[in-house]
């Protein structure tokens, strides 16, 4: 017999989903445990499994319709079954979801409308275990209005971590996951204590590690804190899902250093105290923003149907933290100065460690660069960052023998190398864009002139 | 450094004050001839002779309206209150003229008025005469809300209490009148709006002003000998209030006790709290907690009365109840 298929709660806290795509067509067998459309919760777009088996004889609500839990949004039954009263049911069962459903998106704006939701996706999950873990210090009041609205939530299993707030910014400073901490105070109430013993144990357990103790070190388990679960995720993806391929450049950095010389020499003498010192970083941000202008095929994305080409130039810059790394991004890179760059460099790079970057300061970029020059690595290939279509790996500038006017003489070469996502950049597209940006980092004076 | 009670760093105060500007004078009940109810104007009628220092009837109402008039016209009046308790009979010249005027005459008169006296619980003195009411003023905007608990304080608070130009609520302790200690000999004042810590500490924080004070010193001490580090804050003023002083301490320890002397239901310690939890609330290792007089009008019994009180008992308690 035919059944209505409701909205599943994905997510303990999840009282609405929006149907980001059906994959099942109608008319498809579906077996249970098959997935039937992605859902996208208050947290992340998930799939939305089948409890039945049959046929999706109808698709009651499209994409983009967004739902509460327990409203009809499919039909499963056998083929040729008669729906005409179910389908009376759901649409009766549903009238708010009718209001509320934007029509079908119309085609042409399909494509524009995918990158938000997908970058949109991003920040969410970014922020997910913050999130979490604020939810839990809403006021009681509020609480227990959402108890009332959805009785089933504490049938569910209570998530709710009862901690002092000092407990919980420090956890989240920390990474560290307050549903593996055991409380101790009031009521089981975790305190800063119980999170700093926690902590502690894993700290002591280092130190083991440096001493000349000829004991092995005990294995350590470290829980995964948001951030740590979202690199993972998102790098696996890029990884596994975009044809990678590498373009390395050697680059002769003589102008370069020179020109980073001059540029705070003249800083020293004529701006204020307050301008910020010039690093090489910083003109490879201005030169890379001023090549993706003229090269807007590589500040590009994937977007399944097509290819979007942005029309802005936001570079990101990945900058490690303690236990992950964030990309903040330099928003219209191209329009800014080496010095406007380099002072919004420093203020987010600082904001990033004291993990006070907002969302919108971390997503969102066309194209991201990774330098590990400060380290001395030479060269290395980084993950693109997805959805964008390229990363630039920046290595340190080394001593070398050039060969000058034919002579072999010592110089200064700095290496990059371009990881490319196939379906966007091709191998010539990603070397014209290296010419440019070579030419850029060795005449640094056409930066001026562009 | 002179070693001076409480009543007579009040007392110096007022005299210092009253020897360099003519347009001081102190008025109330007894403060004349008899030298005080306190004793705290021990000296000036003979220093300053009647015009300056003027017995009243017994009409609260009366000489702190006259008292209002004169700031009016621009004498620089302060006016005594046996204790806080009788004011009350004069509360609408207090808070509908007092703390009024400048503002609605759009800054024509300016309100140099000290209303000051004893305040809280005196001793045996029944439920009508010990009571703390420094919340109830704290409440009204227009006037400076001043409660210090040392000599010293006592001394620099009354100074700058009397060179503002706002009416300013001084209010006093009937038990600290007798209390020593260290005051400075050079002239000195202590500006508006700054607490002091009055003990370091790191494990807790108890944030009290006035008599309370003494309180959380004495259950500071028993503490220390249960290896338990209290931190004091001592508001000093409750109008205008040291914000900073409390966040830097919250900061530090993490938990906080108020302690005052007058009652639970909406006392100044309900705004310290709601303060701290709003803007050091991602400091805080448990709810902020509060030892207060408790709510029942205040006995005559002194069994009844100490228990009554937010005594060194109630204090140790609630620490180590918030320590556990």
């Amino acid at each position: 017999m035919a059944k209505l298929i409701e909205m599943t709660q994905l997510s303990p806290t999840m009282t609405e989903g929006t149907i980001v795509k059906w994959i099942k067509k109608e008319g498809e067998a579906v077996q249970a445990g098959d997935v039937l459309a992605e859902v996208e919760t208050d947290k992340a777009v998930m799939e939305m499994e089948a409890y039945d088996s049959g046929v999706l004889l109808k698709i009651v609500e499209g994409e983009g319709a967004k739902l509460k839990v327990g409203m009809a949004l499919a039909i499963i039954g056998k083929p040729g079954e008669d729906i005409t009263e179910l389908l009376k049911n759901a649409m009766s069962n549903a009238p708010k979801s009718m209001t509320e459903t934007s029509a079908p998106i119309a085609p042409n704006s399909e494509k524009v409308e995918i990158v938000p939701i997908e970058s949109k996706t991003q920040a969410v999950v970014e922020t997910q275990t913050i999130r979490e873990t604020k939810s839990n210090s809403l006021p009681r009041s509020v609480d227990s209005e959402n108890k009332r609205e959805t009785p089933s939530l504490e049938s569910k299993g209570n998530l709710r971590v009862l901690a002092s707030p000092l407990a919980k910014s420090i956890a989240i400073e920390q990474g560290l996951d307050l549903h593996l901490i055991i409380g101790t105070g009031p009521e089981g109430r975790i305190t800063k204590k119980d999170v700093l013993d926690s902590l502690g144990s894993k700290q002591a357990g280092k130190t083991n590690g440096s001493s000349f103790n000829s004991e092995v070190p005990n294995d350590e388990k470290i829980s995964l804190g948001g951030m740590r679960k979202t690199i993972a995720k998102r790098l696996k993806d890029s990884k596994l899902n975009l044809p990678h391929f590498y373009l390395n450049a050697d680059i002769n950095a003589k102008n370069l250093e020179n020109f980073r010389k001059e540029l705070n020499d003249f800083r020293e003498k004529n701006l204020p105290e307050t301008a910020p010192k010039i690093s090489i970083n910083d003109i490879i941000v201005k030169a890379v923003a001023s090549s993706l202008r003229l090269h807007p095929k590589v500040n590009a994305s994937w977007a399944e149907d097509s290819i979007i080409q942005y029309g802005r130039v936001d570079v990101g810059i990945a900058v490690s933290l303690d236990g992950g790394l964030l990309t903040p991004v330099i928003r219209n890179t191209d329009k800014k100065s080496i010095l406007q760059i380099s002072a919004e460099v420093k203020d987010l790079a600082k904001k990033a460690r004291d993990r006070k970057l907002k969302p919108e300061e971390f997503t969102n970029g066309t194209f991201t660069i990774s330098n590990l020059g400060m380290y001395g690595i030479s060269r290395f290939t980084a993950i693109i960052n997805e959805p964008e279509s390229a990363i630039l790996a920046v290595g340190a500038i080394e001593e070398k023998p050039v060969v000058e006017n034919g002579q072999v003489v010592a110089g200064k070469m700095l290496s990059l190398m371009l990881s490319c996502d196939h379906r966007v950049v091709d191998g010539a597209i990603g070397a014209e864009f290296l010419r440019t940006l070579r030419a850029f980092l060795e005449n640094p004076a056409l930066l001026s002139g562009i | 450094m002179a070693i001076l009670t409480y009543r007579e760093a009040l007392n110096r105060a007022m005299v210092e004050e009253m020897e360099k500007d003519p347009l001081i004078y102190l008025m109330g009940e007894e403060v004349g001839h008899y030298q005080g109810a306190y004793k705290v104007s021990q000296g000036m009628l003979e220093k300053f002779g009647e015009d300056r220092v003027i017995d009243t009837p017994i009409s609260e109402n009366g000489f702190a309206g006259v008292g209002i008039g004169s700031a009016m016209t621009g004498l620089r009046p302060i006016i005594e209150f046996m204790t806080w308790n009788f004011s009350l009979v004069a509360i609408d010249q207090i808070i509908n003229s007092a703390a009024k005027l400048n503002y609605m005459s759009g800054g024509q008169f300016p309100m140099p008025i000290v209303f000051r006296g004893a305040g809280g619980v005196g001793g045996r003195l029944g439920a009508q005469h010990s009571q703390a009411f420094e919340s109830w003023y704290a409440h009204v905007p227009g006037m400076k809300v001043v409660c210090p608990a040392t000599p010293k304080d006592a001394c620099g608070l009354l100074k700058t209490s009397i060179r503002d130009n706002n009416p300013t609520i001084f209010i006093e302790s009937e038990v600290l009148y007798g209390v020593k200690g260290e005051v400075p000999d050079q002239e000195y004042s202590i500006p508006f709006g700054k607490g002091e810590i009055k003990r370091k500490g790191t494990d807790l924080t108890i944030v009290t002003w006035s008599r309370a004070l003494i309180f959380a010193e004495e259950a500071a001490k028993v503490m220390e000998k249960e290896g338990v580090s209290v931190e004091i804050v001592d508001l000093r003023t409750l109008r205008p209030l040291d914000e900073a002083i409390i966040y830097e301490s919250v900061k530090k320890t993490n938990k906080v006790l108020v302690i005052e002397e007058g009652w639970p239901v909406a006392g100044f310690g309900a705004q310290i709290a709601y303060l701290i939890q709003k803007n050091a609330f991602d400091y805080l290792d448990h709810p902020v907690e509060r030892v207060t007089q408790r709510d029942v009008p205040m006995s005559y019994a002194a069994n009844l009365e100490r228990e009554t009180l937010p005594n060194v008992d109630r204090v140790c308690a609630a620490i180590r109840e918030m320590l556990k």
